[in-house]
C-alpha cells in the first residue's frame, strides 16, 4: 500500500497486494493494444512494474529518462502558462511510438507501441488504464501501514560489506 | 525512498551536486568503471556537443540482498552551469541524499558558494533544508597546485559540519569512499525519519 500521508514527503511503500493489482492493469493494457512495453513508475523515475518485451532493455534507465522527459515537459507547460500541464507526451519513431502520461501527481505510465496502432485507440486504452490505476492508488491511500524497523545497525553493516565486495580490488 | 515489498526492492536517490566542471560526472564514470558489472545498470549521460552535462547523468547501482531487501541506489548528477537552474530543481525531486562536489581550486570559491546556495534554494523548494538534509562534502581536485588549503575550504564551505572527503576524482581517489559515506549517511537519515 502507498502510505505517503504518514511518511516523510519522499518516502513511499508499496505492498504486494497493490503491486499485483497494478501489474494486472498493465498486463491487460499490453494484451489489449499489443504494447511492446508498458512501464508504471513514480515521477522521479523509479520503475514500479513493467510488462512486455523487456529483453536487453534497462528498464530503470528507460524509466528515468521517461520521467525526466515528462518533468521537463511539465516545466515547459508552466512557463507557457498551461495551468494543468500537458496531458500526454507522444514520441514518434520509425518502428515504435512512445506515449507518456501522468497517473495522478506521483506516477507515470510509459507505453512503447508499434506504429501500426492508431493514436486514438492508444489514448482510449491508456486513459482506461490510468483510471484503473488511479482507483488502486486512491484505495491504497486510505489504508494504513505500520512502519517497520528496517534500517538498523545490522542493515548498515551488511550493506557496507556488500558495497566493499562489489568493487574491484585495487 | 521507494520500497517495493512485492519485488523486495529498496530504491534511494542520491544526487551529485556542485558547480560546473567540479567533477560530478567523473565521479560517476569512475564508479561505473570499478563496480562489478552485475551490480550496475547503464551509465546514461545527457551531454551537449561540448561534452558538458546538459540535463543529468544517471547510474543505478545495487548491492545484493540485505535482510530480505535489494537496495538500489539511483545516482544522478546535475548540470552545474548557472543557467540550468530549472533542470536542477527537477532532478532534486524525490532526492534522499546529496554529495556536494566542490572544486578545490582557490579561484572557484565563489562558484562553490553560489552552487551551495543554489542547492539550499532548491532543497527548500522540495521541502527540505541544508541543516536537516543528509548531504556530504567532497573536496575534489586536491592534486592541483591551484587548490586551496583543506582548512580554508572547510571553513568556507562546511559551515554545517557535514562529513567531508578529499578527492581526486580523475584518478579515482576518494570516489568510492564518497559513495560509501553518502549511502551510509542517507540510510542513517531514512532510519531516523521512518
Amino acid at each position: 500500500m502507498v502510505n505517503k500521508d504518514q511518511l516523510p514527503s519522499n518516502q513511499i511503500m508499496l505492498s504486494t497486494e497493490m503491486f499485483n493489482e497494478i501489474s494486472a492493469v498493465l498486463k491487460d493494457l499490453e494484451g489489449s493494444i499489443r504494447a511492446e512495453l508498458a512501464i508504471f513508475c513514480e515521477t522521479s523515475g523509479i520503475p514500479i512494474t513493467s510488462t512486455g518485451n523487456q529483453r536487453a532493455i534497462d528498464i530503470s534507465a528507460l524509466s528515468t529518462l521517461a520521467a525526466a522527459n515528462f518533468a521537463a515537459t511539465a516545466e515547459m507547460a508552466r512557463l507557457l502558462g498551461e495551468k494543468d500541464g500537458f496531458r500526454f507526451l507522444f514520441l514518434e519513431g520509425e518502428r515504435y511510438n512512445i506515449y507518456l502520461c501522468n497517473v495522478g501527481f506521483e506516477y507515470l505510465l510509459t507505453i512503447a507501441i508499434s506504429k501500426s496502432v492508431a493514436l486514438g485507440m492508444l489514448r482510449i486504452y491508456a486513459n482506461r488504464a490510468v483510471k484503473q490505476l488511479t482507483e488502486i492508488l486512491n484505495k491504497a491511500k486510505k489504508q494504513e501501514k505500520a512502519s517497520e524497523a528496517i534500517f538498523d545497525s545490522e542493515f548498515a553493516d551488511l550493506l557496507g560489506n556488500a558495497f566493499d565486495a562489489s568493487f574491484k580490488k585495487e | 525512498m521507494f520500497i517495493n515489498w512485492a519485488q523486495k526492492e529498496l530504491n534511494l536517490k542520491i544526487v551529485y551536486y556542485g558547480p560546473g566542471l567540479s567533477g560530478k560526472t567523473t565521479n560517476l564514470e569512475y564508479i561505473y568503471s570499478q563496480i562489478n558489472p552485475d551490480c550496475r545498470g547503464e551509465l546514461i549521460m545527457l551531454k551537449t556537443r561540448e561534452e558538458r552535462t546538459l540535463y543529468f547523468d544517471f547510474l543505478q547501482v545495487e548491492f545484493g540482498n540485505i535482510k530480505g531487501l535489494r537496495p538500489k541506489f539511483n545516482l544522478y548528477t546535475i548540470p552545474g552551469q548557472v543557467y540550468y537552474t530549472e533542470s536542477r530543481r527537477i532532478i532534486l525531486r524525490g532526492v534522499d541524499g546529496v554529495v556536494f562536489v566542490a572544486d578545490s581550486q582557490a579561484d572557484r570559491t565563489v562558484e562553490n558558494l553560489d552552487s551551495l546556495l543554489d542547492l539550499e534554494h532548491n532543497l527548500i523548494k522540495n521541502g527540505h533544508s541544508l541543516e536537516s538534509f543528509p548531504w556530504i562534502l567532497q573536496l575534489n581536485k586536491q592534486d592541483l597546485a591551484t587548490s586551496g588549503s583543506i582548512a580554508d575550504l572547510k571553513e568556507k564551505l562546511n559551515f554545517l559540519d557535514v562529513p567531508t572527503i578529499d578527492a581526486v576524482a580523475s584518478k579515482g581517489t576518494g570516489v568510492l569512499e564518497t559513495l560509501k559515506l553518502a549511502i551510509q549517511n542517507t540510510i542513517a537519515n531514512v532510519d531516523e525519519t521512518i
